[in-house]
């Protein structure tokens, strides 16, 4: 089972990517499952994907890189045993820290990718007000793709790039935009890699 | 929502409700937008930013509409559509940063009631308010500092 986990603030569209990667690799012919945490007791991803023809489980009440460890090995557990998907695609609150989430999910995977999604219309208050836990939540990314760039002002998105790389160290930074399509072909470059 | 450390460092809390909307049609859905709004709106004026996600979903057998806002200046975005029908399934929910979750809750509650929408929310709320006592029955001693507690369902 490889499994990508997508992560990133509050709104930065990891429910969107979700989506749009789920629905690609089940054009493939792959079997896709879907883990969503929310953090607070009342979800609104798990309908979402429901409402899109997508089934997904969902964890709520807590964070999966901490409170709920226990609960997220229990959910990749019976996720691997009963479902058996090809692929696993997790959601952790916009509040989690990937990295974290990874350590957990390792001895259940085949391969982990972990996916960094910025926002470039809030990225310079995130990291004015909120650095600290905004790069931490990007650290230890494979790749991070900075999303909305289709609002972005003329070369916001290359700037906002060049400062997280220098900030992130060697990982790929890749403009996209979810509400366009742009560079969704080199997201699924990225995944596939 | 249960004690997270990485919550804790973002200075992020959530709170939500579900339930039923019912005789649902296009004027509740913009009602049902407009307090997704009025929550976003509240928690830039107590935390100074917007700094979150409000979301809500309404769904009645494989068919649904979400409602994102993220940005107050783009507003609510909504995908997908759901046509008319007497009652549907109902999520609403808003995580956001530097605001105190009970009082986000009490507010979320209160857009809801406010919106005319016709709801049907699972849970008792419990209201928590802060106001100088005018109680009759306090006398000059009350130590009550003006708190009291109100605890009563919501059939908004």
């Amino acid at each position: 089972m490889e499994v990508y986990i997508i992560g990133g603030f509050l709104g930065s569209g990891k429910t969107t990517l979700i989506m749009d990667v789920a629905t690609a690799n089940m054009d493939k012919g792959l079997k896709v499952a879907i883990l969503v945490n929310d953090v607070g007791s009342i979800g609104v991803d798990g309908a979402t994907f429901e409402s899109k023809g997508l089934s997904a489980t969902v964890l709520p009440n807590g964070c999966i890189c901490c409170s709920l460890v226990g609960d997220l090995r229990k959910a990749l557990t019976s996720i691997r045993d009963e479902v058996a998907p090809d692929l696993l695609i997790i959601e952790p609150t916009g509040l989690a820290l990937s990295s974290k989430v990874r350590e957990t999910v390792a001895p259940f995977a085949s391969s982990v990718k972990v996916v960094g999604l910025a926002d470039i219309k809030r990225h310079k208050v995130f990291m004015k007000k909120k650095r600290r836990f905004y790069l931490e939540q990007l650290a230890g990314s494979d790749v991070v793709f900075i999303n909305k760039c289709d609002a972005a002002d003329e070369g916001g998105c290359e700037a906002a790039a060049e400062e997280l790389r220098e900030s992130l160290g060697d990982v790929p930074v890749i403009p996209i935009s979810l509400k366009t399509g742009a560079g969704m072909e080199r997201v699924m470059e990225e995944l596939a890699s | 929502m249960r004690k997270s450390e990485s919550a804790d460092m973002a200075g992020g809390v959530a709170a939500g409700v579900k339930g039923k909307v019912l005789n649902y049609n296009s004027d509740t859905q913009m009602r049902l937008d407009k307090a997704l709004l009025a929550v976003a709106e509240w928690i830039e004026a107590e935390a100074g930013m917007f700094l979150g996600h409000a979301k809500m979903c309404v769904s009645d057998g494989g068919e649904g509409i979400t409602v994102n806002l993220v940005d107050l200046g783009t507003g609510p975005e909504r995908h997908g559509i759901l046509s008319p029908r007497r009652s549907a399934d109902f999520a609403f929910m808003v995580a956001a940063t530097d605001i105190d979750a009970h009082e986000l809750e009490h507010e979320i509650f209160h857009a809801l009631e406010d919106s005319g929408a016709f709801l049907e929310l699972e849970g008792d709320h419990h209201h928590h308010h802060h106001h100088g006592c005018d109680d009759p029955s306090h006398g000059e001693d009350c130590d009550c500092g003006g708190h009291h507690h109100h605890d009563h369902s919501h059939g908004v």
